[in-house]
């Protein structure tokens, strides 16, 4: 089993390096650049065009671009600057900014007052630095300690806030949501085949896998924040009930989904030869269900949970962009559009990790519900 | 060992990259011009003129039609077969220049008419020495003139203008250049917030990169230049006191206030103005606004690298508060620039300090409010600066932006009280109009610029002048904006100056909607031509994604005015603008 495991992450990493290559190949295929359009909606002139190429070395043969990426990204895990968001870097992007430089600042900002305006690092603090130095005007202006405390709440800021975790977050209580409610309908419908009970779950179903996540959300907007005033209309990270409505409307499709494929998936198996033989050894039904069935009707089930995960966790466009939530899903939208070639590299490298990750994941499940397969 | 699951999940990647590139490739090759039956006829006429251009050119002579003689025949790339393209300009400052020389000049990078004009050429020329601003007016009027009714190298659809949401009860105003000042808007009940709705996370608060509008609804808040625009469109001294020009109009001497304060408490010099307008000219700092400078003496030349020396360019410090900018020839226009983003200052102490992050760890700044919190993605704070002369006198003391992407939930979120200033989704618009309240509270904000169709002055048909008229007069734009995009409030456009500038002409320029005018003219052109039937034109329509409301319109117009066929290509932005510049530059 651990064999199988790090044999498996190790093929990774071709596929990894595989997905970047074809990445990069494709967005150079692609018509327009970066630097084509200028943020007004107009061209921009040639030799400025030549400027921001060269700044960002986009002047450099494609080659050299690609090992001039990759070795920043191995070796420095660093994903580049972005092209379209001047002075931000991919990583801030997508994994959240220093908090740490942060944290300082507004305590410094507390201490100082007006007095702390034009304070930077001479060096950005990171999450293990103890204490950091201080420079106004262009000249040293003093040090301060960095309490555990504060690297304390700058972890727990990051974890909560950083875009990928913001994604993550909604994408988790999604999943819960779609795995609670869509495995029992699919179960229930099945058991209770051809009774008003599947029928009423079934049309449930396709009324979820039918409705779009957009239309779907402005609907919720519309009835729980508006009308109901129950729930706030957008925004993330305040208050627990901001999560109800986006989670409902990324995981309502999934649950529809989960719930159909669960029910197929258990008519099929409680009409093979050894559930019959179960039956026949005069099991009782749930056990005959619980032991016997349940696992083995699982197995499609979790097969497309690997991928469903995976894109659930990195984020949703439609869901994030309704609900304003500062999570990645919409960088996977709007980086193409921009042609913001690193950020690009980023979000798809994030997916296809994810990707690998949750099918290895669905793979070592097998083991446990399959008893044919084993990875000895 | 390559398992089954690594391979499928290769196959999914590689799936989606493929849907991502299909998503941005570009559309179906335009079919290759129809016109070249008829060309051979026209052969004859304009015999004379293609000797004229080329003598070698004669054995091929039946490609080469009515050819303009200025531009070179093979300046346009075989892919370039559009006719009649879309594309729009909203200004930067108030003077014809920035659109009329910018945009509209056949030098300029930013059309793909392949126009020209000796007389338009000198009028231009005139305009730029001319101070007198009735004098130069006139000018630009006549500039305008040519290039509409002359030359008819664009047709203008309509002037843009922005609508928004406002609260009743919020003084707001909103000058036509520039953001909105913030500190001169106010409560009648005298809250001291404001919730502004943006649509975007800034793409960046560096004042010498940004130069979109949600970036500078921010940064115009905590940066000030020399001047800065009055609701009226005039402008006003905020970091200076006065300025004067030298006799021949290139060297501008601007007095410097000298109360002027960053928020860290050090005073704003001359020097940090010439520091802020080399950053911004600096090839490595490659600001996309740069060449808006061009016009200070040895700006171009360092900014393209030609000159590696930042004391070639015009600007001297001449005491801490006198700054000298000495021009590359006289540009009458030049004090609209002292008001333009182009011109903030800089601090390099706190820049080099904080590498690319400064203004986002501690921006300082020389405006009225201070950058509180920036939450990426979710909202912008800002406060008013008490030691700010302007910030302590404003009204509302913090200003919220709350991030909003979406205008359904823009507009759920504005009807919940929750924004005071927002957006709302177009589908919306026969609704707010028709609510008591939110049509009291639909303000419609200037935008200065035009939305135009221009026209391939080389390919056949659209190079002979007599069709490029029956084009632009077969357009009805009222009905466009009052039928098709329901907006009966804008202006419909025959000029390209745009009605909050000085030398706007109203209807009196351009061609207005007149159909026997327009077959009058489709005749001429198929005489001159020898076609018999309209329906043996075709023409290639581009346009850019986004616009197919108008578009459509004017194709079927078109095809039912004229009787010929339009055959438009669509294209995702930055495709398109790829497509345009390779025509240009082939």
């Amino acid at each position: 089993m651990h064999r199988f495991i790090i044999n498996r992450l190790l093929w990774g990493i071709p596929v990894l390096i595989l997905v970047t290559i074809v990445t990069f190949g494709f967005m150079q295929l692609v018509p327009g650049g970066p630097f084509t359009a200028g943020s007004e909606g107009r061209p921009v002139p040639p030799e400025i065009q030549a400027n921001m190429e060269a700044k960002y070395g986009l002047d450099k043969p494609v080659w050299q671009q690609y090992l001039n990426y990759m070795e920043r990204l191995i070796f420095h895990f660093d994903f580049g600057p972005s092209l379209r968001k001047p002075g931000r870097s991919v990583n801030s992007i997508l994994f959240g900014e220093n908090q740490v430089a942060k944290i300082v600042m507004e305590r410094l900002r507390r201490d100082l007052g007006s007095e702390a305006q034009g304070i930077t690092f001479l060096e950005e603090p990171g999450f293990m630095s103890t204490e950091v130095i201080l420079v106004k005007k262009g000249e040293i202006y003093g040090k301060v300690k960095i309490y555990g405390s504060e690297r304390l709440e700058a972890l727990r800021r990051t974890l909560s806030t950083a875009p990928v975790m913001v994604s993550a977050q909604v994408g988790a209580v999604s999943l819960l949501i779609a795995i609670a409610v869509g495995i029992p309908l699919g179960l229930f419908s099945a058991l209770k085949q051809n009774t008003w009970i599947d029928y009423l779950a079934m049309f449930i179903s396709l009324l979820g896998v039918s409705i779009p996540n957009f239309v779907l959300g402005i609907i919720l907007i519309f009835v729980f924040a508006i009308w109901l005033g129950w729930l706030p209309v957008y925004g993330w990270g305040e208050s627990w009930k901001q999560v109800i409505m986006p989670a409902v409307t990324l995981g309502t499709g999934g649950t529809a989904f989960i719930a159909r494929l669960t029910r197929a998936s258990m008519l099929e198996t409680i009409r093979q030869d050894y559930i019959r033989t179960a039956r026949a050894k005069g099991l009782h039904e749930r056990a005959v269900v619980v032991r016997h069935a349940l696992k083995n009707s699982m197995i499609p089930v979790v097969t497309v949970l690997g991928p469903l995960t995976a894109a659930w966790l990195t984020g949703s466009f439609l869901v994030e962009w309704v609900f304003s939530i500062p999570g990645i899903g919409k960088f996977f939208v709007t980086s193409i559009g921009d042609r913001d070639y690193t950020l690009i590299m980023g979000t798809i490298l994030i997916y296809a990790g994810a990707l690998v990750m949750f099918n290895l994941a669905v793979d070592i499940t097998y083991a446990f519900i399959d008893p044919r397969i084993r990875y000895d | 060992m390559f398992s089954k699951k690594t391979a499928l999940t290769l196959f999914g990647v590689l799936v989606v990259l493929l849907m991502i590139a299909a998503q941005c490739a570009a559309p179906a090759q335009p079919e290759t011009i129809i016109q070249t039956v008829e060309v051979v006829k026209t052969v004859e006429v304009e015999k004379e003129v293609v000797k004229e251009v080329e003598v070698e050119k004669t054995v091929e002579v039946e490609k080469i039609v009515e050819v303009t003689p200025t531009p070179e025949p093979g300046a346009l790339g075989a892919q370039c077969t559009y006719n009649a393209y879309r594309m729009g300009w909203v200004m930067d400052y108030a003077d014809p220049n920035n659109i009329v020389n910018e945009v509209f000049h056949p030098d300029s990078p930013f059309q793909y008419t392949f126009w020209d004009n000796d007389q338009f050429r000198s009028l231009v020329d005139e305009a730029l020495v001319t101070s007198d601003q009735t004098a130069r007016e006139k000018l630009w009027q006549e500039a305008e003139r040519i290039l509409l009714n002359d030359a008819v190298a664009v047709i203008p659809i309509f002037h843009y203008d922005r609508t928004a949401l406002v609260k009743t009860g919020l003084n707001a105003s909103f000058p036509p250049f520039g953001a909105p000042i913030l500190w001169k808007w106010s409560w009648e009940d005298g809250t001291d917030t404001l919730r502004y709705r943006i649509a975007t996370d800034p793409p960046t608060l560096d004042p010498q990169l940004a130069t979109d509008t949600t970036s500078h609804l921010v940064i115009e808040q905590l940066m000030e230049t020399m001047y800065g625009y009055a609701e009226d469109g005039t402008i006003e001294p905020v970091g200076a006191i006065d300025y004067t020009v030298s006799e021949d109009g290139t060297v501008y001497t601007v007095q410097l206030d000298p109360e002027a304060k960053w928020s860290d408490g050090e005073p704003v010099t001359a020097q940090h103005y010439v520091d802020g307008i080399t950053r911004l000219l600096d090839p490595a700092t490659a600001a996309e606004y740069a060449y808006v400078m061009y016009y200070i003496e040895g700006a171009q030349e360092f900014n393209t690298g030609e000159a590696t020396d930042p004391n070639v360019l015009g600007l001297k410090a001449l005491d801490d508060y006198t700054l000298e900018i000495t021009l590359t020839g006289p540009q009458a226009f030049f004090d609209s620039i002292l008001a333009f983003f182009t011109t903030f200052p800089a601090r390099l102490d706190v820049i080099e300090a904080g590498g690319d992050l400064w203004f986002q760890t501690n921006f300082v700044g020389n405006g009225p409010y201070l950058l509180k919190e920036w939450v990426h993605d979710d909202h912008v704070t800002i406060e008013a600066n008490p030691d700010h002369p302007r910030g302590a006198q404003a009204s509302i003391k913090t200003i919220e932006y709350p991030i909003i992407v979406e205008d359904a939930t823009a507009l759920a979120a504005y009807e919940n009280d929750e924004l005071d200033v927002s957006g709302y989704p177009s589908e919306e618009l026969p609704r707010i109009l028709e609510d008591p309240v939110l049509s009291q509270e639909f303000t419609r904000l200037p935008r200065p610029g035009v939305y135009y169709l221009g026209l391939n002055t080389l390919l056949p048909p659209t190079d002979n002048v007599h069709f490029r008229k029956a084009l632009a007069m077969s357009i009805d734009k009222r009905a466009i904006l009052d039928d098709v995009l329901n907006m009966p409030w804008r202006i419909d456009a025959y000029g390209v100056i745009p009605p909050e500038i000085y030398g706007y002409q109203d209807g009196n320029v351009g061609y207005g909607f007149d159909l026997d005018a327009a077959q009058e003219h489709l005749q001429k052109y198929m005489e001159d031509a020898g076609i018999e039937d309209p329906g043996d034109i075709t023409i290639q329509l581009w346009f850019n994604r986004g616009n197919e409301d108008v578009i459509e319109s004017v194709e079927s117009q078109w095809e039912e005015n004229l009787g010929i066929n339009v055959n438009v290509v669509n294209m995702e932005w930055g495709v398109y603008l790829e497509t345009l510049d390779q025509c240009n530059n082939p």
